[in-house]
């Protein structure tokens, strides 16, 4: 694959009415005022993608478009996306359901997937062959010329309070898709997408108990079959992991204000470079102050990250001392560093601060404020 | 109604993106690019922030990059200097805890501002180095080398970086490490002065000086500042929060020629108060400014600064409403419509005019004659108020045919007598007060600029409130009435916010006095002047801040000039040992719907005898007369 492949991500909208209990817990609402601009995040998206050059060639979303089955909420939710996707240029949307876009606690097995089922042509799915895969068989795959899509329904059985408490995926499901995936061109990119997280994922401050059970045994599959990249929403904190060997993002929220304090996370979206399996991920944050905007502080999740690097990071910061050494300045920045040593736009938050911590203590070499914070990063030899 | 009046448009809070977006160009931007150190005065929401912006490299690229704008070249690049109000607090409070060393409370207070100023310095020079694409070798060389020097200048701690953003995050240390120094002061009691890091002992304008000149050295080779004289504006926002040691040494180096290279432009409110230590230079300030800096007033206090407000409000209120329908093709003045008050007047049924004469030729007293509005209108007042009556049997002038004379009592008697007549006829019944009006006497464009008196963000408040009351798809004219409705709410909107301001009130013998009440008090005798008391043609609309008041008092009038509350109408002093005291003042415009007055400048009493006569007045129990509008 010789092109670059762009995704879209924007994850856990949880759009709902701004004059219920429930409005204050997100910054999208039904009914918004344009201006000030910043103070909507939709206007603020469009006011970015005005002033930079931002494009993709899918738009995917995890789930939870709306906040606990408000219906206003779903049906605004997803033209908000319908609108983003037009800012982007995208060909499709792509989405998932998330525990809010499901009617598990009206008791009504019946009633459940109602307002999902019949919110529009095109949801949560382009074409109506895969919404029937979809809802018949809980997963469906997308192949096309460019890239594998598996899309797996982690809520497809959230039909009352009971059965929701447990998020899982049964073998013959993986089985099922096992099959399928031995029909497909292992070199066409593969992306997972599910609104739950495959594996564990607690931090300091919660804990974790709705993982998809079996998710790593699904993990392994998609990894035999050279999935590349498994992208889920659910938890509010933005993460990029490897498990299994497969890259695991977790979106983050666009716009929900639930759980970020606690995990010291903003709301944001992302943009995926792929190209030659190897992604960059670049991600805006959101603020009703400065709305969409990308970040000058190593907090929550880098503006720039990646994966698909398989070397070592020691040996990528000799590589970056040898470049610094060829300068007469003694000093740059990541994107000249870049379009000579491109690995480390594919190295992930946790190899960017290893890396820089090698580069400091070995090398007296700093990138200021830090790789995460993209091409405008300078390197330079330390003053002492 | 919400609180945008005064929130929504603050141009701190404001991205440079956004300042240069919605920038009008206006004279006092013009006189504040010359090249000279300036001094902008003006009370809070006049623009003065925007306009220091306006001088930063950011804003100015921000702004040129757009086609339609006039582009704009500075001879300097402005360093925008941000006032942070802690810094005096927190020097006065260092200088209660630490009384036992108040050369250290100096220190700290100096190593503090001293450190924000360089951060101001290293964020302008983040944007012109950083904001330009260039990946050539020599441009990271002078950067660097300009970062190495700074590092040595500033007297950072190393290693570091040689790098603008290392060198930010630096200082930022610098400023916890100073907090956490205050801190085991606080409880040690103890200073070791020999202890203190070097940087202690720096002074802002050496530093500054040296940053600046470290950067024309490593750049005035280089070729994308060929046409930079390299020239610094150090522009130091709200003056007045400063600490006092900082407000002295700024208007000592307005006087300075030590560095040519480095001008000075200060914002302030109307009345800058220097109390000491001036150098003798500067101590008749006001009469040198053509030779060393220009006073620049953002308030409107004369016909030439209603005249260049009006043109700005023009443009603004344009902007405005265009973002506001989304359309190019606005008419503001068909959305308010003209501020047309004989026709309201004529639209009072309860006055009962029947067959008005409107007369078409242009003679000097065509509005006047026998049977128009106006004559039926003195003839109406002069029924209903004795005093009037008895005013013009002083001026021989007949109640039953109150024609003027000639072209001199026409200007000087009936035209001055309009806005009053008009205001007490709506006021006064059988020679008795009341509180109902029938027609509105706020509305139409040229009404609500001037009820905004020279000031964006009230403009800007105003337009705001009054877009909401119109359809988003019909550009359809707001009634007087609703309009009047709204700019009476702002007016009373204003004075809530005025008042809950955090010095707005003081303590005095177990009294508590406030802003609030103070407004109120002169709100009222000048109502009482105009409509209450008997008529006179020349009312007391204004007061002058005698020694009779005291200096409590006198500290909250500082506050409401600061807040555009109090309007400096004789504004011949812009630095003084007096503060407010021996100045006149009147009521902003924008208070005046709430106490229903007409815009107009009226003669001034000293504020000791108008607060007397109130008191013994029993104010309060008329204050039900100004809630009860339409």
């Amino acid at each position: 694959m010789g092109e670059i492949l762009k995704i879209a991500v924007i994850s856990d909208l949880h759009c709902t009415q701004r004059d219920i209990p429930r409005g204050k817990f997100t910054n999208l609402h039904t009914t918004m005022p344009s201006k000030p601009s910043n103070r909507n995040p939709i206007e603020a998206f469009r006011k970015l993608l005005e002033n930079e050059t931002i494009e993709a060639d899918i738009l995917l979303c995890p789930g939870d478009i709306t906040d606990q089955i408000n219906e206003q909420g779903f049906h605004t939710g997803w033209s908000y996306l319908e609108e983003m996707g037009k800012y982007l240029k995208v060909k499709n949307i792509y989405a998932t359901l998330g525990n809010h876009d499901v009617a598990s606690r009206l008791e009504k097995p019946n009633e459940a997937f109602k307002i999902a089922q019949s919110l529009k042509y095109n949801f949560p799915l382009p074409e109506s062959e895969q919404q029937i895969k979809f809802w018949g068989e809980n997963f469906t795959l997308i192949e096309t010329d460019e890239f594998r899509l598996l899309i797996y329904n982690t809520v497809h059985d959230h039909y009352n309070s009971e059965t929701s408490k447990k998020i899982n995926i049964d073998l013959a499901t993986i089985e099922k898709i096992d099959d399928l995936l031995k029909k497909t061109k292992p070199e066409k990119f593969g992306i997972a997408m599910t609104h739950h997280h495959p594996i564990n994922h607690c931090n300091s401050n919660l804990s974790d108990s709705d993982f998809i059970d079996k998710g790593d045994n699904l993990l392994k599959v998609l990894n035999r079959h050279s999935f590349k990249l498994f992208i889920h929403g659910h938890k509010h904190e933005p993460m990029l992991r490897v498990s299994n060997g497969i890259p695991i993002l977790s979106s983050g929220s666009f716009s929900c204000l639930e759980n970020l304090k606690e995990t010291e996370s903003e709301n944001l979206f992302h943009i995926i470079e792929i190209h030659e399996k190897k992604g960059i991920i670049k991600s805006w944050e959101y603020g009703p102050v400065n709305g969409w905007h990308q970040k000058q502080s190593n907090t929550s999740f880098p503006n720039l990250t990646g994966f698909g690097f398989f070397g070592t990071v020691e040996k990528l910061a000799s590589e970056i001392n040898s470049w610094l050494s060829k300068k007469a300045s003694s000093s740059g920045n990541l994107k000249m560093l870049c379009k000579d040593i491109p690995d480390i736009y594919h190295i992930n938050p946790e190899e960017q601060k290893k890396l820089e911590k090698i580069l400091k203590t070995e090398y007296s070499i700093e990138i200021t404020p830090g790789i995460f914070f993209g091409d405008r990063a300078t390197i330079n030899t330390i003053y002492e | 109604m919400d609180t945008n009046l005064y929130h929504s448009f603050n141009a701190r809070n404001l991205s440079l993106f956004e300042v240069a977006n919605s920038f009008i160009i206006n004279s006092q931007y013009r006189d504040l690019i010359s090249l000279n150190h300036s001094l902008l005065l003006g009370p809070r929401g006049c623009g003065k922030t925007t306009l220091l912006k306006m001088l930063t490299p950011q804003a100015i690229n921000l702004w040129n990059e757009n086609l339609n704008n006039e582009k704009i070249i500075l001879p300097f690049y402005g360093v925008y200097i941000p006032t942070d109000n802690q810094w005096k607090k927190q020097f006065n409070q260092l200088e209660k805890t630490l009384s036992f060393s108040p050369d250290f409370t100096m220190l700290i207070s100096k190593v503090i501002v001293n450190t924000n100023i360089i951060k101001s310095i290293v964020s302008t020079f983040y944007q012109l180095l950083e904001n330009s694409e260039r990946e050539d070798d020599f441009y990271f060389k002078y950067k660097k080398e300009l970062c190495i020097d700074l590092i040595e200048i500033f007297k950072l701690d190393k290693p570091i970086s040689p790098d603008l953003l290392a060198i930010e995050l630096s200082l930022r240390n610098r400023i916890s490490n100073v907090n956490e120094l205050i801190n085991k002061t606080l409880i040690t009691k103890t200073i070791n002065f020999g202890e203190l890091p070097d940087y202690f002992y720096s002074e802002f304008f050496d530093i500054s000086s040296n940053a600046f000149h470290s950067f024309k050295r490593h750049f005035s080779k280089d070729l994308f500042f060929k046409q930079s004289n390299f020239r610094w504006a150090l522009c130091f926002d709200e003056l007045e929060l400063a600490p006092e040691w900082l407000q002295e040494s700024l208007i000592n180096q307005l006087r300075s020629r030590n560095d040519q290279t480095i001008l000075f432009k200060l914002t302030s409110t109307p009345i800058v108060q220097i109390e000491k230590n001036l150098d003798e230079n500067t101590t008749n300030l006001e009469a040198s400014t053509l030779n060393d800096y220009g006073v620049i007033r953002a308030w409107t206090y004369d016909q030439s600064g209603f005249a260049k407000w009006n043109e700005f409000a023009d443009k603004f209120a344009f902007e405005r409403i265009k973002n506001f329908f989304d359309k190019s093709q606005i008419d503001t003045e068909k959305l308010f419509g003209k501020y047309d008050i004989d026709k309201v007047i004529k639209s009072d049924k309860s006055l009962n005019f029947n067959d008005l004469i409107d007369f078409e030729d242009n003679q000097w007293d065509a509005k006047y004659r026998k049977g128009t509005l106006m004559w039926n209108l003195i003839k109406h007042l002069a029924i209903h108020d004795k005093s009037f009556r008895g005013y013009l049997s002083l001026n021989n002038i007949s109640y039953h045919n109150p024609i003027p004379r000639d072209e001199n009592q026409m200007g000087k008697i009936f035209r001055k007598m309009k806005p009053i007549i008009i205001y007490r006829s709506q006021f006064i019944r059988n020679n008795k007060k009341r509180g109902r009006k029938n027609v509105p006497f706020y509305f139409g464009v040229n009404n609500i600029y001037e009820v905004c008196d020279g000031n964006p963000r009230f403009l800007s408040g105003l337009i705001d409130q009054l877009l909401k009351t119109t359809q988003l798809k019909n550009i359809e004219e707001i009634t007087p009435e609703k309009q009047s409705e709204v700019i009476y709410r702002i007016s009373e909107r204003y004075l809530e916010i005025i008042s809950s301001h955090p010095d707005a009130s003081y303590e005095n013998r177990g009294k508590i006095n406030n802003l609030e009440k103070l407004i109120k008090e002169i709100g009222m005798f000048f109502y009482d002047s105009l409509i209450t008391n008997d008529f006179t043609i020349n009312p007391i609309g204004s007061f002058i801040v005698d020694n009779g008041i005291d200096k409590n008092l006198a500290n909250l009038i500082n506050l409401g000039v600061r807040l555009g509350a109090f309007v400096y109408i004789d504004p011949k002093e812009a630095i003084s040992e007096n503060g407010v005291y021996e100045k006149a003042f009147r009521l902003s415009y924008l208070m005046h719907p709430y106490f229903k007055l007409p815009l107009r400048e009226y003669n001034s009493r000293n504020l000791s005898y108008i607060l007397r006569v109130i008191k013994k007045s029993n104010v309060f129990d008329d204050f039900n007369l100004f809630s009860e509008e339409q």
